[in-house]
């Protein structure tokens, strides 16, 4: 698809009790920016809802209505599932996860989707049908709430009930004091933290400094204290701090797309091969413990 | 109960750090990396098992890849699947997820009335999270991903799905597709003697001749994605030491953190 045209753009905002999401004005504001020059329809589309059938059919029905060339939808647990559905509805191809969507030298419409727990990324088409659909990350376009206006809104019909899927309670998440998504300090730990002791510790160190603990999948699954909500990582949250502290971390290549646009980078492993190394500003090679432990006597 | 369980053979994820590219084809190097049961896939095996052992039934394993992934199914018939089925013909390669869901539901429409169909919720190597969602399209079903706890119910599952805010607790008729989170069990292992009982379970290998299917929706020619370049990051940065000394490291982080100015 040539970016000349690209005439409507459709981008979906869960949004809640009417505000709209920033990861609606992350891809809203990307997408103008992409599409600049060009004389683009922009099209904010509303659909305040967790359950994906009743999504799909929703935004299927304004699609098909409205016809546009495009739709972006924030790669969220929502969206992830909204999209591939809409694919074979409409028989079109869906880009997962984009990093980046931008023309090319020939003038052509690439989605770029890290693959690989994000050591490869790969150049995405999608040529003959229409709309194409890019889902795209949240947190990996940075867009304030003022940069980008000039959208028409459409909230969307809710479709006929049915049974097939019925949303029965919402258990909310524990709020995060500092989320990690925003934060410019992260204390992060691997599996080589060892225990739940030292979890808390950079818990403590958070605190103290007020930055915000972060964790690599092990640490959750060991049960060490955190969720998935502070997991960084092409799975989990996508962070850019001023400075990121590992400790025990082995860096794999996922882990390290997480983190890769963070200003300074520190890693702290008693294993000098691990992968984090090549990929830090700052290298020790030292139990993380101990350093833990100087850090807290140093900063208390 | 009636499972089918998706599964695909993917390149080790553990190994993904040595991954590189060929400068001249741009192409990727997998030499060297073994094969296995996508991770997740592996817990949707697990919780059908689980599911079997409650409710009574079978389970089917189910996978599209290259004749020589036999094995993987294998590993899954000594995990405790009952029966498997590869689905492989060289008009398949080169699908994208809207190919490859397409070419597994028509497999699947092959396998008699199905109470389920479980799979993990992405692949390693692809990491879409599309398939599950769109094996359930083409089937007409109803679908749920990033499921960490299923339990069956009159009419069909009650599945609880971790969303963006919090878990979203479901109903979902059966028979329907759920994609599962790798926090949802923890898969047994394969022994011996599973091997053992592996070796005189079912393996049907099907081609295109047994599913008939139109050619124009299959393989690169049926996909609406197409893939241009490969890319390979480059996340290298200074690696200066700061010591081996604990007291010394922690000294020097203090002053970044202070520099910050967080």
């Amino acid at each position: 698809m040539r970016k000349e045209q690209i005439r409507k753009v459709m981008v979906y905002d869960r949004a809640r009790d009417g505000k709209a999401s920033e990861a609606f004005h992350q891809c809203m504001g990307k997408m103008q920016e992409v599409l600049a020059g060009c004389d683009t329809e922009f099209i904010r589309l509303v659909m305040e809802d967790d359950n994906p059938l009743t999504v799909t059919a929703a935004l299927e029905a304004e699609i098909r209505s409205a016809d546009p060339d495009l739709v972006i939808i924030p790669a969220t647990a929502l969206g992830e599932e909204v999209a591939p559905a809409l694919g074979i509805r409409l028989d079109t191809g869906v880009a997962a996860h984009c990093c980046d969507i931008h023309v090319n030298e020939e003038g052509r419409m690439a989605y770029m989707v890290p693959a690989f727990g994000g050591k490869v990324i790969g150049e995405i088409f999608i040529p003959d049908t229409r709309p194409a659909i890019a889902t795209v990350k949240p947190g990996l376009f940075s867009c304030g709430e003022g940069c980008c206006e000039g959208f028409k809104e459409i909230i969307c019909e809710p479709p006929e009930t049915s049974d097939d899927l019925v949303l029965l309670e919402t258990e909310e998440y524990e709020q995060q004091k500092n989320p990690i998504d925003k934060a410019r300090l992260i204390f992060c730990g691997g599996f080589g933290i060892g225990s739940e002791e030292n979890w808390n510790k950079l818990e403590q160190l958070a605190e103290m400094t007020g930055g915000a603990a972060g964790c690599t999948r092990p640490v959750v699954d060991m049960g060490w204290g955190p969720d998935e909500q502070s997991m960084i990582g092409t799975s989990g949250r996508t962070v850019r701090p001023e400075l990121y502290i590992g400790f025990g971390i082995s860096g794999a290549a996922h882990h390290l797309c997480g983190i890769s646009d963070s200003g300074t980078i520190v890693n702290v492993n008693n294993d000098s091969a691990a992968e984090s190394f090549p990929a830090s500003d700052f290298t020790a090679e030292a139990d993380a413990g101990a350093v833990i432990d100087s850090l807290l006597e140093k900063l208390g | 109960m009636n499972i089918l369980v998706c599964v695909k053979p993917v390149p080790d994820p553990e190994k993904y750090g040595e991954l590189k590219i060929d400068g001249e084809t741009k192409r990727l190097i997998r030499e060297g990396i073994p094969t296995v049961v996508n991770p997740s896939d592996r817990n949707a095996l697990e919780e059908a098992l689980r599911l079997r052992e409650e409710h009574g039934g079978k389970v089917t394993v189910l996978s599209m890849a290259p004749e020589f992934s036999r094995d993987k199914l294998v590993e899954c018939l000594a995990m405790g699947a009952d029966e498997a089925y590869l689905v492989s013909d060289r008009i398949f390669g080169g699908a994208d997820t809207y190919a490859t869901s397409y070419v597994l539901a028509k497999a699947a429409e092959k396998l008699g009335s199905l109470d389920l169909i479980l799979m993990g919720n992405e692949s390693a190597d692809g990491a879409t999270a599309h398939v599950p969602v769109q094996l359930a399209e083409w089937l007409g079903l109803p679908h749920l991903c990033r499921v960490c706890s299923v339990e069956a119910t009159g009419e069909g599952f009650r599945a609880v799905k971790k969303g963006d805010e919090g878990r979203l607790v479901f109903g979902i008729r059966k028979p329907c597709v759920l994609a599962v989170s790798s926090d949802i069990n923890k898969p047994r292992y394969v022994n011996a003697m599973g091997l053992i009982k592996a070796r005189k379970k079912p393996l049907t290998i099907w081609s295109n001749e047994d599913l008939a299917l139109d050619e124009e929706k299959l393989g690169l020619t049926g996909s609406p994605t197409k893939a241009g370049e490969l890319i390979s990051p480059d996340m290298k940065r200074g690696s200066e030491s700061l010591g081996k000394d604990p007291e010394e490291i922690a000294g020097r982080i203090a002053e970044l953190i202070r520099k910050a100015g967080v």
